[in-house]
């Protein structure tokens, strides 16, 4: 098989099971909304959790799941990576793209119906850049959480439980770093302490993001390129 | 199509137990190879090391001229059916076979559907939904169908009632009349598919015990039957595998060959011989080095 085909089969099986989760988190919106609106609930603060939380679960599912799989059917160690870090990318991108096409529709349609939009930070407020910021955000923390399960993941998949557990340890300082990351305003003040040039305090988070990103490709690599497959 | 395997000086370690110890040999292409061995000898570990599922840090493989490790055209080219858990496996029978088309470039997908259809297993089913016998069924034929040049069952047909595997083994030789590959097989059913095997090599605690080709391993052993002190006196000298009495009569399996001379000593002496199946020789060869 092709690297291009197996990378795009290796997307299509990730869309398929992304598109029962988006299934799922519209009619929660949905039911959210309308409890929302006959007030059985208070106003629901939307973050992407849930979609990077689904991303980290598909990639505690590489390993487990993919390499052991591909691998079986001839799929090098190495071809499989590429593939899965290109079906990756593209997943974190059109996931953060549905995310917020979803948001931007929800925000123009319920207000239409009678219901109250039910989170406080509306998106469509802020225009096209944001709307782009928000697409590049998304994509880039679905990306990270991907590569923080693949990374887990694959600690359990080589080492067993115990060791695996360490990989659990070890990704602490990069969900901490991408929590404070995500928290503009907390960030901002932070770099300030440093630098008072409004292009590095924009700057900076992504670049630190991308620096983790970094690391973390190339530890995933490092780990998958000789990785024993159990039977 | 078919591979060739070298393997040198192959040692592996799980912490302190030596699962292989210093395995030397070669598996000639395009026949079919019985990988015998006891419960634990390491025939399941030699064969996961052919496969490359684990890189050998002692010792080489050599597979078709090559290092198979992380060699895309030897992967594309080996297939490893072994007993799998079907729980978590919710394809349609349809969508896995027709899947094998884009991972295997000789899989044939009309012979891996009348295997489907002569194994009687169910299309319309997910392989979850298959019983332990038919998903073993469904390995095997997508093992057979798949025709790459090594293939290894290891224990595939666990599971597979008694007319299953005879087809299985129908197939294997009609297979590799029509598209000669390397086939290895490890298996406890010896007595039922030693008929299949070209080449034997047996393990034992981790290290090749014997390889040899089933005709060569028939000449090696045989068995004398007649009166009790009769039996004794003309295999003093020989090496006696097993032996069991009935009455006055005395059966006895030899390991080695029986010169020209004393065969016809014994048919003075009114000895029967007779032939040993591999079954037997396995048996009584792996006991005696248990005891030893």
């Amino acid at each position: 098989m092709k690297q291009f085909h197996l990378g795009w089969a290796f997307f299509i099986e990730q869309i398929k099971w992304a598109s029962w989760f988006y299934s799922i988190i519209i009619v929660l919106t949905i039911g959210t909304t309308i409890a929302n609106h006959w007030g059985f609930l208070d106003n629901l603060d939307i973050s992407n959790n849930t979609s990077t939380i689904f991303m980290l679960i598909i990639g505690l599912l590489y390993s487990y799941g993919f390499l052991d799989y591909y691998y079986k059917l001839g799929i090098s160690r190495k071809k499989f990576f590429k593939a899965a870090l290109f079906a990756s990318v593209l997943l974190s991108i059109i996931l953060a793209l549905a995310m917020i096409t979803m948001i931007v529709l929800f925000e123009t349609l319920v207000p239409a119906l009678g219901f109250a939009v039910p989170w406080t930070d509306p998106l469509i407020g802020g225009g096209v850049l944001s709307f782009i910021q928000s697409i590049a955000d998304y994509s880039v923390a679905h990306f990270f959480y991907l590569l923080l399960g693949w990374f887990m993941g694959l600690g359990f998949y080589r080492f067993r439980w115990k060791i695996g557990l360490l990989f659990i340890l070890i990704s602490f300082p990069f969900f901490g770093i991408s929590a404070l990351l995500q928290d503009k305003a907390d960030i901002a003040h932070t770099i300030k302490f440093f630098t008072v040039n409004p292009q590095i305090i924009s700057i900076g988070p992504y670049l630190i993001f991308f620096i983790m990103i970094a690391i973390l490709i190339v530890c995933n690599y490092r780990l998958t390129k000789d990785a024993p497959i159990r039977l | 199509m078919s591979y060739s395997i070298e393997v040198n000086g192959l040692t592996v370690h799980y912490k302190n137990f030596k699962a292989l110890d210093q395995l030397n040999f070669k598996l000639s292409p395009g026949k079919i190879h019985g990988i015998l061995g006891r419960n634990g000898a390491g025939k399941t570990t030699l064969l996961t090391y052919l496969a490359s599922f684990h890189k050998a840090k002692h010792g080489t493989i050599v597979i078709d001229g090559e290092d198979p490790f992380e060699n895309e055209r030897i992967l594309q080219g080996t297939s490893f059916i072994y007993e799998k858990d079907n729980t978590y496996d919710y394809d349609k029978i349809d969508k896995i076979i027709k899947g094998m088309l884009y991972f295997r470039p000789y899989f044939d997908e009309a012979y891996a559907r009348e295997l489907v259809k002569r194994f009687k297993i169910p299309t319309n089913k997910s392989a979850d939904q298959l019983s332990k016998g038919q998903y073993s069924a469904l390995q095997v034929a997508i093992g057979l169908a798949s025709r790459t040049p090594l293939t290894i069952f290891d224990e595939a047909y666990l599971g597979m009632d008694a007319p299953a595997r005879e087809l299985f083994y129908k197939e294997i030789l009609l297979e590799q009349e029509r598209h000669p590959r390397t086939i290895l097989f490890s298996t406890h059913l010896v007595s039922e598919m030693e008929y299949l095997f070209d080449e034997v090599l047996i393990i034992d605690n981790g290290k090749v015990l014997l390889q040899e080709t089933s005709e060569q391993l028939l000449e090696k052993g045989f068995s004398i039957t007649g009166a009790k002190e009769d039996v004794e006196a003309f295999t003093k000298t020989l090496e006696v595998i097993y032996e069991e009495m009935l009455g006055g009569t005395k059966s006895v399996m030899v390991y080695g060959t029986l010169p020209k001379q004393e065969q016809r000593e014994a048919v003075e002496l009114d000895l029967e011989i007779g032939s040993l199946s591999i079954n037997n020789l396995f048996i009584h060869l792996t006991k005696e080095e248990e005891r030893t």
